[in-house]
Parts: structure tokens; C-alpha cells; sequence
């Protein structure tokens, strides 16, 4: 009996890909949407200062990044994509879950020092592909802001 | 919805600040265009199927972001900034961000 | 004024659909695709085979005789034997006049006969010497013969060519390994199969000319029979839709539906092959 094994062998690593990504990604989002409950008393702006009538203890830079990746079902399902063109699911999930895992990492930050809000947040997305232009690698996403704590009233 | 990049909408006044909004999306561009964009890399020049493609996603992500915005009841977004990045070679990321807020008209 | 960050929804920058869906679709999208470039090419080779005259195909081979050593061959009675079999057997067939066969003979003991670009068919001794009668030894020149006449060798060339740089620039892009695995097999199924197309066409042509070249088609059945005793031990198991020809025994059977049932040896029919050595 003629068996291509490594036809065999791919579609074994897709199923094991899209099992363990779904899983994994299932599991993320229920944590983020846990920690972003948490931390919500924290607000983050993009205005650049915080108004002027405000009494500021203190000030910081704060920072969150963090570098996900696709599982193999998630490539395998780009480089069909890649041949049509179009939106990419796939990676959509990949770079919100990235953006407010980066967020967080910066809000946990702040709360260090007991800051209340984040202001002037601005955002870096970057992908690290080890050398392999046309491999995925990883995106790192990276957040950053100025952390106020101000004195109660 | 009102969008600005500086921190003010001019000749408004902000009443509430609501926070980060964003909007993104992922495309990937098709080997057609890949294959007539090659040939016109040997002139030159503006690759119009390109730029229409970024331009296209680009609206998309402002129109999530917009729908954020509304869905907290804002109805103006300040300090909008743009970043565009290439997640894996034939893929971008259009991302765009600001801060939602509620306006109202300045009493003269 | 007021500060705060109200509860965002939570799906707005994602898109939720069933990643199987999309998969699903995007494989179905892949597959036609594919169909339709090596589909489309073939009869775009198919197309061009016709188009190209023979004497380019002699021209291109010219070259390469050179690198090859031909040239260097010695002329031998197997040769000359064979040669003249082919022209006779060439001015049964509906062949074009500018068609020319040169026959080569290689003294290796491979039990093989080919035909290539520029009317070129090699004979390798391995066959010639197994073969008993004259008629088996014609059906394999004449099968032979009707590949170039048929202007397989340039067709399957064309059809390669532009299907494998098709394909890539289509698929070649994709960093991911099935895809071009998949589209690799697909390409290579659908070869094998106007392989096999071929030399089934390739078999009828050339028994409707010794036919004609005899009077009769008795004998040609030895060749199928040769190749059915010896495909049964070693690639039996490979299923037929992966093989370039059609199962021998397959064969066999075609060309005894066409024989009618006077051949016998003892019919007289049948003559020696000259070259046969025991």
C-alpha cells in the first residue's frame, strides 16, 4: 500500500496546530479579559498631558510588550490567503490578542507605583522574523505612555 | 465623528475624555498583483494596486476605531496616530489609534 | 471634565469567523485554481506541439548531439537493422515529410526503448536481444515511432516548462511546505496521467502500422508479455495512477482484443527477430 507519509505527517501537525492554537488562544483571551477587569481603574489616553488643574505627584514612563506568535494551522492558513489576498483572519486575532496583552503589561506597570492614568499612549508593532524574510516569526507589539499619580483632593 | 490628530478639535470643547479607541486589520496582498507589481518594479513609479490595497485597509481600521468610539457613546476621537506594519513578508498591519472624547460647541 | 474608559466591546477588531470555514474555502479556491492553470496549459502545450515544425525540434536536438556523444557512435549491423525498420515502419504511418527517425543503439543490457525530441529513439540491447520475433521488436519501434509522430516528447516538454513556472509563481510564494507538496502531487498525477494517455495512443498507432507493414498484428502481443513477466515482482504495488505507463497487463489485453484469433506461431505468420539471443 503506497502511504505518503509526509502529506501524513503535515496534516497531523495542522490538526495538532488548530487544537493547541485554538486552545491556547481561548485561554488567553478569557485571562486578558480578566486582568483588563482588574485593572480597569487605571485609565490609558493618547492626549498628551493631563489637564492642567490636576495636582501630580508623580510621573513615569511605563511600558508593556509582549511577542506572540501563529500556531502552524494559522501560517498554513496565511499562505493560502497570500495567494488571493484579502483580510486575514487568522492573524487579526494574533495582533488584538498581542495589543491589549501589551496594554495590560503596561497597566500592571503603573499600578507598581499607584498611578491612576496613562497618558500620551503610543504603540510599536514589529515582526521578528529570524532571518527567514518569507517565514513568519513572532510580532512583538509594544506599548508605552507617561504613568500620573495624582494627589487626592 | 469628529477625527484630529492634534489634542483639541478645534472650535470644540472637550467635555469627557473616554479613553484609547483603536482600529486594525490584517490583509494580505494576492500573487497577481505581486507578479504586475514586479514588472513595474523594473521602471519604477507608484504601485497603484499597493496603494490601494494599504489605502483600503487603512479606512477599514479607522472604521473599527470609529465603531469603538461610538460604542461608548463618543462623538469625537483626538490625537489620532497611524502606524502600518508588515507582519510576515506579503502581509501588513494597519493599525490607528486616538483618544475617544465628547465635545460639545463652544459658546461664543 | 470628566475622565474615564468605558467598557469597549470586545470583538470590533477581529473577525469571527470559523477559522475551518475559511480554510475549507481557501483550499477549495486553491485546488480549482491549480486545475485550471495545469489544465489550461496543457492544451496551450498541446497547442504549441502542433505549431512548432518538426525541423525545429531537429534543430534544437543538432545542438546537443555535440554534449551527448552521439556522434561518436559506430555505425553497427543492429543499428542499420533497426534503422530500416523504422523507415519502413515510418512510411506506413501518416507521419508529416519532413519526418526523419534516427535510430541509435546502445549496447547496455537495460531492457528499454525511448523516444526523444528531434525523432531520436534509442534501443538498448537488454530489449533487442529478448525479444523472439521480428513483429514484438517492430511493435516497439512503431509504439516509439508514434510518439514522435504524435510529437509527445515536445508536448510533454512544453507542458512541463510552463506548468512548473506557472505553478511557482502562483504558489512558489507560499512560505508554507503543504501547499507546495500538494500542488507538486497534483501537478505530477495529472503529468503521469497524459503520460499514460500518451502511451496508450502510442500503443494503438503503432499496431495499426504494423498491421499495415505485415498484413497482420501477430507477434506484438510478445512485447506486453515480456513487460507483464517482469513488472510482477518489484513495482506491483504501486497503485496505476502513479506510474507514466498503464499496467502491462492492461496492455497486453488491448492488443489481443485487436488480434484476431489465427495467431499462432505455427500460422507461419510470425517471423524471427535476428537479433534475438538466447
Amino acid at each position: 500500500m503506497y502511504i505518503p507519509y509526509d502529506i501524513v505527517a503535515i496534516i497531523v501537525f495542522l490538526m495538532l496546530g488548530y487544537g493547541f492554537g485554538q486552545l491556547a488562544e481561548k485561554k488567553h483571551y478569557r485571562s486578558i479579559k480578566q486582568r483588563e477587569n482588574q485593572h480597569k481603574e487605571i485609565l490609558v489616553f493618547s492626549a498628551k498631558t493631563p489637564p492642567s488643574d490636576w495636582q501630580i505627584e508623580s510621573a513615569e514612563l511605563v511600558q508593556g510588550s509582549v511577542v506572540v506568535s501563529v500556531d502552524y494551522f494559522k501560517r498554513f492558513l496565511f499562505s493560502l490567503r497570500n495567494i488571493f489576498g484579502g483580510r486575514v483572519e487568522a492573524y487579526e486575532s494574533l495582533i488584538d490578542r498581542g495589543r491589549r496583552e501589551a496594554v495590560l503589561r503596561m497597566k500592571e506597570q503603573a499600578a507598581l507605583s499607584s498611578s491612576q492614568s496613562i497618558f500620551n499612549v503610543k504603540f510599536e508593532t514589529s515582526s521578528i522574523s529570524r532571518g527567514v524574510s518569507s517565514a513568519l516569526g513572532s510580532v512583538e507589539v509594544f506599548a508605552y505612555g507617561t504613568a500620573v499619580k495624582t494627589t487626592p483632593k | 465623528m469628529l477625527i484630529t490628530n492634534v489634542e483639541t478639535v478645534p472650535g470644540s470643547k472637550i467635555i469627557q475624555h473616554l479613553g484609547l479607541v483603536q482600529g486594525s486589520t490584517v490583509r494580505a496582498k494576492h500573487v497577481g498583483k505581486d507578479i504586475l507589481s514586479g514588472l513595474k518594479n523594473i521602471v519604477g513609479g507608484e504601485l497603484k494596486a499597493y496603494t490601494e490595497l494599504l489605502q483600503d485597509a487603512r479606512e477599514e481600521a479607522t472604521s473599527r476605531m470609529i465603531e469603538q468610539a461610538q460604542s461608548i457613546g463618543a462623538n469625537a476621537i483626538t490625537n489620532v496616530r497611524f502606524a502600518t506594519s508588515s507582519i510576515t513578508a506579503g502581509a501588513a498591519e494597519l493599525f490607528v489609534y486616538g483618544t475617544a472624547v465628547i465635545v460639545e460647541e463652544e459658546q461664543n | 471634565m470628566q475622565y474615564q474608559n468605558p467598557k469597549l466591546p470586545d470583538d470590533i477588531n477581529v473577525t469571527r469567523s470559523h477559522p475551518l470555514k475559511t480554510f475549507v474555502k481557501l483550499l477549495t479556491m486553491a485546488a480549482v485554481l491549480a486545475v485550471i492553470v495545469i489544465l489550461s496549459l496543457n492544451l496551450f502545450a498541446q497547442y504549441m506541439a502542433k505549431a512548432i515544425p518538426f525541423r525545429f525540434e531537429s534543430a534544437i536536438m543538432e545542438r546537443f548531439k555535440a554534449i551527448d556523444g552521439i556522434e561518436k557512435e559506430k555505425p553497427s549491423v543492429p543499428q542499420f537493422y533497426l534503422q530500416d525498420l523504422a523507415d519502413r515502419i515510418l512510411a506506413q504511418s501518416d507521419a508529416p515529410e519532413d519526418m526523419k527517425i534516427t535510430v541509435h543503439y546502445s549496447d547496455e543490457d537495460v531492457v528499454n526503448a525511448f523516444a526523444t525530441l528531434g525523432g531520436n529513439v534509442f534501443f538498448y540491447k537488454g530489449l533487442v536481444q529478448k525479444l523472439k520475433s521480428e513483429q514484438a521488436l517492430a511493435m516497439v519501434m512503431a509504439h516509439e515511432i508514434a510518439h514522435i509522430v504524435n510529437r509527445d516528447p515536445i508536448t510533454a516538454l512544453g507542458r512541463g516548462l510552463s506548468t512548473a513556472i506557472a505553478l511557482s509563481a502562483i504558489f512558489g510564494s507560499s512560505d508554507n511546505a503543504l501547499i507546495r507538496r500538494f500542488v507538486g502531487s497534483g501537478e505530477t498525477l495529472t503529468s503521469l496521467k497524459y503520460s499514460r494517455d500518451h502511451e496508450r495512443n502510442a500503443d494503438d498507432d503503432g499496431y495499426d502500422w504494423i498491421n499495415k507493414l505485415y498484413g497482420h498484428g501477430c507477434g506484438a502481443e510478445e512485447l506486453f508479455e515480456l513487460f507483464e513477466n517482469m513488472s510482477t515482482d518489484d513495482d506491483s504495488n504501486l497503485p496505476e495512477i502513479l506510474t507514466t505507463h498503464p499496467y502491462a497487463s492492461k496492455r497486453l489485453q488491448r492488443i489481443r482484443e485487436k488480434q484476431d484469433n489465427t495467431c499462432t506461431y505455427s500460422s507461419g505468420k510470425i517471423t524471427p527477430n535476428p537479433l534475438y539471443k538466447d
